[in-house]
């Protein structure tokens, strides 16, 4: 239906580029743009990160930095090209007929005003003074009819909270609220889910895609998650290298792609579905875990600066076996305490109470208080730009556990760091390198490779892939599983990503409010989840990654 | 748009920088090979002796020749400040980083002191303590390095607290690193950039302290020229000879203004402090 | 603990502790301090008496509490020098350091802010260079050099104002803030660097921040996006800097009295360490300290109502 509609945005030949002070030189970062919205619908675009795909999105608002300059085309929207408007007309389209949301919802409200008063600029701004409903009381009114709308059931609190005080998906949805307060006929939406978790990230998606419907708006809908698009949009736009390279329905594009990345961003997306074979381990009660926790409990003590020392238990009677040579995974919503878990299984903090042990040999027993044993165990970070000392080349940073720990001379670790290096599919050139110098996925193999070096018999992998691009994900996950099965390495794996959890775990365990809640082999507990937080993760993973995706998978 | 600086700022700053302070240093080099006049020497008949070839700088108001006795102020405020910077730093460099690794009450402690004493201007509390120990070079060098160490601590245990919580050092800790070899090791190559700067403003900021307090007369005693007591005499013959204030206060600008410029330029080039891509 | 009562114990704390440093610098030193505050010279009866006088017989931490107590009721002994207590020779000094503070901070104030925002508007254009360079180099200038200078040029060059010339204030009013000018410009050069190179660099931070794209993408114009969202949140960092700047501009103040001939606290103080008057030097600092530590207490009060992330913790 969507296809007969007339266009509300047109962008025709639309070339731009950065012009770099420092270096007297400018290069192109959109290449000929052609793609136009139909009113009431969904255009999804969709890249890796530095494909162009943000930059289209300020372009059309009139959001670029100064060093930026259009080289080519126009950009026509209700009749008029935006390009040619001066500033003060392009102001009063924008908020008004061109609403926006952005990716980071913190940051993209003011944190000296309340949501309300944020509301309020919108309707003010664009104030119609021969207009006499327009005075404070009505407009508070519309605002929390607005905020009621996208689904708050308690909307003066939000309407009076300052930013901090909101979660999250709050502050998402009172972003969208507010861009629909002067019901736009465009509503631009840059990677709108993409800080928030799998539950909340469903639920926007849906309520972006019902108000499309009620209001009739046309969405230019920005994301590097190409199921995430094929949800939630009536067209897909494939960006990359400045360029869009496919233009198509999701099916389509899913069936049949005809552009050579289109293809690999299937395939990797894909990949990281497709559960692979898992390794038969016995899990029998009888047999004996790698690493046992038993009723562990872990916290935080606040400040000590006046007396009153407060204890906030994170972990509460945490019970998980990990069996050697399986992938587990662990699954649970933002400070649920997977973070604290992997800190006590590392040593980093201790327990307050409860045991770990290794093999059946007891390790800690922290209510005992008596000196613990740390389980020899690697960790996998989710950021791995944050994860390398930067001032290090990646030979030091492999050759530090060995040196440390005096376990060889010197030149049997310059052996096992190139040996390694090759492990982990790194040529030997890298251990010169320093970190920055290396891609996101080439820095998560040195990360992976660091943790193996003391070859421990766990490796916590805390949202290894989930910072990365798609098509490196799929790499990344692969290399996970092949040193799982050629080395024989445990993996507990975190993320909130149910499908890369489908694919390569054996078992799951699902944690809620410093517990475990469920475990059990990946199937059943997706399948028939036990618990409603359970169903609900599994039902919001289903919604986001809908039933087209499987039938291709099942081909 | 108009486009200026081909040049990136940064480069500016520490060319401009780099001259100013590298005329002082080599003035310095120079008062070893060859000192023009005893600096002490009083001439009755060269008093306010105009600049000439045989004083390029003039004489003061005791016939003293002003060109070495600049070069002695030269040695001696960067002395003081060398010196100051090095008490400073190596007190902020063991409290900051206790403070910064350990955290919690020893943390507190350390920062409440330490907020205490910054809060207040660091000439004040060097004049107490020469109020209490008499003046001296000496004592300078450890009022002023007794001063300025807690922002130096800070300095330490700001940067340290920041990358404790990073991942590449729990993965260090992980690994089984331990925490000197943690911190020397691994965090500290970390903090330089935030560290030079902090240095070379730190020279500067002692000079200026330096000089503040010969001017009061409780800084470097006579006979030693210091540029702020030379100015400080040649106050009151500024109409007669202006020379005697010129080139002292010329003298102490270069300084400063060059490790300002220099402090400014290494910041931009780590994007710190100010705003540019 | 709300946030007021959290500060006011912290002053409290600040106060306690600059009044043990202070005392502790003053009378826990190695020697005699009656023997350091007479001198070489002294014979043993001198010093006798003077430690009888100043009761060092007395425990440490007996005086300690003797001095908080009378401290605390303003009353800060006698100076050994002028024979006269010595909070009433503070009180005849104070008027001009109060002065001479309040109008230099007025005066960074009302140049930093135009100047930084003009700065920041361009950054990187050649009006930001040529004001980030010319307040460089004002900011390595110290103030008694800018002081003599400015002596030099306006009062003995151009004669617009009588150079050593005090006019007390309860004389001629005007004509005592005319005696002001020229000293606190000396003062608020510097300082004007430094904050306007701060409130540059916040403001220039606040525009890149998301929630300056969110609110242009309301619609908001130019002017307004700066008024009501980067200057309110620049301002939240450049509340704390300005009051490093007042305890800088109370010390700066007290060089610069003596350059200009000002009877303030600073030649107060010189006149106390010169004659090792040890209670009128100790009685001018912890007095110094206790209003830079009110000053520091105002900025951090100032900063929770700006900032409600402070406030609604």
């Amino acid at each position: 239906m969507t296809y007969l509609s007339e266009p509300v945005l047109v962008v025709e030949n639309l070339s731009l580029s950065f012009f770099d002070v420092n270096q007297n030189t400018s290069h192109p970062v959109l290449s000929k743009l052609n793609f136009d919205l139909r009113k009431g619908e969904v255009l999804g675009i969709v890249g890796d990160s530095g494909s162009g795909k943000t930059l289209t999105a300020l372009t059309i608002a009139g959001l670029l930095p100064e060093t930026a300059e259009v080289t080519s085309g126009r950009i026509m929207f209700e009749g008029k090209d935006l390009l040619k408007l001066n500033a003060q007309d392009r102001r009063k389209l924008l908020g008004d007929k061109i609403g926006m949301i952005f990716q980071e919802p913190l940051s993209s409200f003011n944190p000296l005003m309340t949501i309300g008063s944020h509301l309020n600029e919108v309707l003010t701004s664009h104030s119609k003074p021969q207009v006499p409903s327009d005075n404070a009381d009505n407009r508070k009114s519309k605002i929390i009819d607005m905020l009621a709308h996208v689904g708050f059931t308690n909307p003066l609190r939000i309407y009076n909270a300052f930013p901090h005080q909101i979660s999250g998906g709050q502050r998402q949805r009172a972003l969208i609220a507010g861009t629909l307060l002067l019901k736009p006929t465009l509503l631009i939406a840059d990677e709108p889910t993409t800080a928030l978790d799998t539950v909340t990230q469903a639920q926007i998606v849906d309520q972006l895609k019902r108000i499309s419907r009620s209001f009739n708006l046309s969405v230019l809908f920005i994301s590097h998650d190409l199921m995430l698009v094929e949800r939630i949009c009536d067209r897909v736009a494939v960006m990359h290298n400045r360029r869009i390279v496919e233009l198509e329905t999701p099916k389509d594009i899913l069936h049949t792609p005809t552009h050579p990345h289109t293809a690999k961003l299937i395939r990797s997306a894909r990949s990281v579905r497709t559960p692979k074979d898992k390794q038969r381990i016995d899990y029998s009660d009888e047999h004996t875990p790698l690493i046992r926790v038993r009723n562990l409990s872990a916290g935080y003590n606040d400040s000590i600066f006046f007396g009153s020392a407060h204890h906030h238990e994170v972990l509460r009677d945490v019970n998980i076996d990990i069996y050697s040579g399986e992938i587990l995974g662990l699954i649970g919503s933002s400070g649920c305490g997977k973070t604290t878990l992997t800190r006590v299984l590392t040593g980093l903090i201790p327990g307050t109470a409860g045991t770990i042990s290794e093999n059946g040999r007891l390790l800690s027993d922290f209510s005992n208080k008596k000196k613990s044993k740390r389980i020899s165990v690697g960790l996998v970070f989710q950021d791995p730009y944050n994860s390398l000392n930067p001032t290090k080349t990646i030979g030091w940073l492999l050759e530090e556990p060995l040196r440390i720990h005096n376990i060889c001379s010197r030149n049997e670790r310059k052996k096992r760091v190139l040996q390694m290096l090759s492990d982990v599919g790194l040529a030997s050139k890298y251990q010169n390198y320093l970190p920055h110098q290396l891609s996101g996925g080439q820095r998560q193999r040195v990360a992976l490779a660091v943790s193996l070096m003391l070859s421990p018999s766990l490796i916590i992998a805390d949202e290894p892939v989930s910072a990365l691009d798609s098509s490196v994900q799929a790499q990344i996950l692969e290399l996970l599983y092949k040193i799982n099965r050629e080395k024989g390495v445990t993996f507990l794996f975190i993320s909130h990503n149910l499908s890369v959890i489908r694919s390569i775990c054996n078992r799951v365990a699902i944690m809620d409010d410093g517990k475990i809640i469920e475990t059990g082999f990946i199937d059943d507990v997706f399948d028939k989840p036990r618990t409603l937080l359970a169903s609900n993760l599994v039902k919001a993973e289903t919604n986001y990654h809908p039933r087209s995706m499987r039938t291709i998978d099942s081909q | 748009m108009i486009r200026i600086t081909p040049v990136p700022a940064y480069k500016l700053y520490l060319t401009i920088g780099g001259i100013f302070s590298s005329l002082i240093l080599m003035a310095i080099l120079l008062s070893f090979i060859y000192m023009p006049y005893d600096t002490q020497a009083t001439v009755y008949a060269a008093k306010f002796a105009p600049p000439s070839t045989e004083h390029i700088f003039g004489c003061d108001h005791f016939g003293r020749d002003v060109f070495s006795r600049t070069l002695e102020g030269a040695r001696l405020t960067v002395f003081v400040s060398v010196f100051g910077v090095i008490i400073a730093m190596t007190l902020g460099g063991i409290f900051g980083s206790v403070a910064g690794y350990f955290g919690g009450w020893i943390d507190n402690i350390v920062m409440i002191l330490s907020d205490s004493v910054m809060a207040f201007p660091g000439i004040l509390l060097a004049l107490v303590f020469v109020a209490v120990y008499g003046a001296g070079v000496y004592n300078i060098i450890w009022a002023l390095g007794l001063v300025f160490f807690p922002s130096y601590a800070r300095v330490f245990r700001t940067g340290i607290r920041q990358l404790k919580d990073r991942e590449f050092i729990l993965q260090a800790s992980i690994i089984g690193v331990k925490p000197i070899r943690l911190v020397l090791i691994h965090i500290f190559p970390n903090l330089l950039p935030q560290l030079i700067p902090s240095i070379v403003i730190g020279l500067a900021n002692m000079a200026l302290s330096e000089a503040g307090m010969s001017y009061l007369g409780l800084g470097i005693q006579p006979p030693y020229a210091s540029w702020g007591k030379m100015l400080k005499d040649a106050q009151s013959h500024v109409i007669e000879a202006p020379w005697t204030i010129i080139f002292p206060s010329l003298a102490l600008l270069f300084y400063i203004l060059g490790l300002y410029f220099v402090s400014e330029g290494i910041s931009i080039r780590f994007g710190l402090g100010r705003h540019s891509k | 603990m709300g946030y007021i009562a959290k500060k006011i114990i912290q002053l409290i704390l600040t106060l306690m502790l600059v009044s043990i440093i202070t005392f502790a610098a003053f009378w826990v030193v190695p020697g005699d301090p009656a023997r350091i505050i007479l001198g070489p010279n002294a014979t043993a009866e001198q010093v006798d008496s003077l430690s009888e006088e100043l009761g060092l017989d007395r425990p440490i931490s007996e005086r300690y509490l003797q001095w908080l107590g009378s401290a605390l009721t303003l009353n800060l002994g006698q100076s050994l020098s002028f024979k006269t207590p010595v909070n009433e020779l503070i009180a005849q000094k104070l008027p001009v350091t109060i002065a001479l503070s309040v109008i230099s901070l007025m005066l960074t104030m009302a140049v930093s802010f135009p100047l930084a925002m003009i700065a920041a508007r361009r950054p990187g254009k050649l009006t930001d260079h040529v004001v980030s360079v010319v307040t460089h180099s004002f900011f390595a200038v110290p103030p008694f050099v800018l002081s003599i200078f400015l002596t030099l040029i306006f009062g003995i060059g151009l004669k617009w104002f009588q150079v050593g010339v005090f006019i007390p204030h309860d004389r001629d009013f005007w004509g005592f803030i005319g005696c002001m000018i020229m000293p606190s410009i000396a003062i608020a050069l510097p300082k004007i660097a430094m904050a306007l190179k701060f409130i540059r660099s916040s403001i220039l931070s606040e525009k890149e921040k998301d929630y300056v794209r969110t609110a242009k993408s309301h619609g908001l114009s130019d002017a307004d996006v700066m008024r009501k969202h980067i200057l309110p949140n620049a301002l939240v960092p450049v509340i704390t800097v300005f009051a490093i700047i007042s305890a800088d501009i109370l010390g700066g103040s007290l060089i610069v009295e003596q350059v200009f001939g000002l009877p303030g606290i600073g030649r107060l103080l010189l006149q106390g360490i010169s004659s090792r008057d040890f209670p009128l030097t100790e009685g001018i600092i912890i007095y110094l300290a206790g209003m830079i530590a009110i000053v520091y207490f105002v900025a951090d009060i100032l900063h929770s109502l700006i900032d409600p992330r402070i406030r609604l913790k």
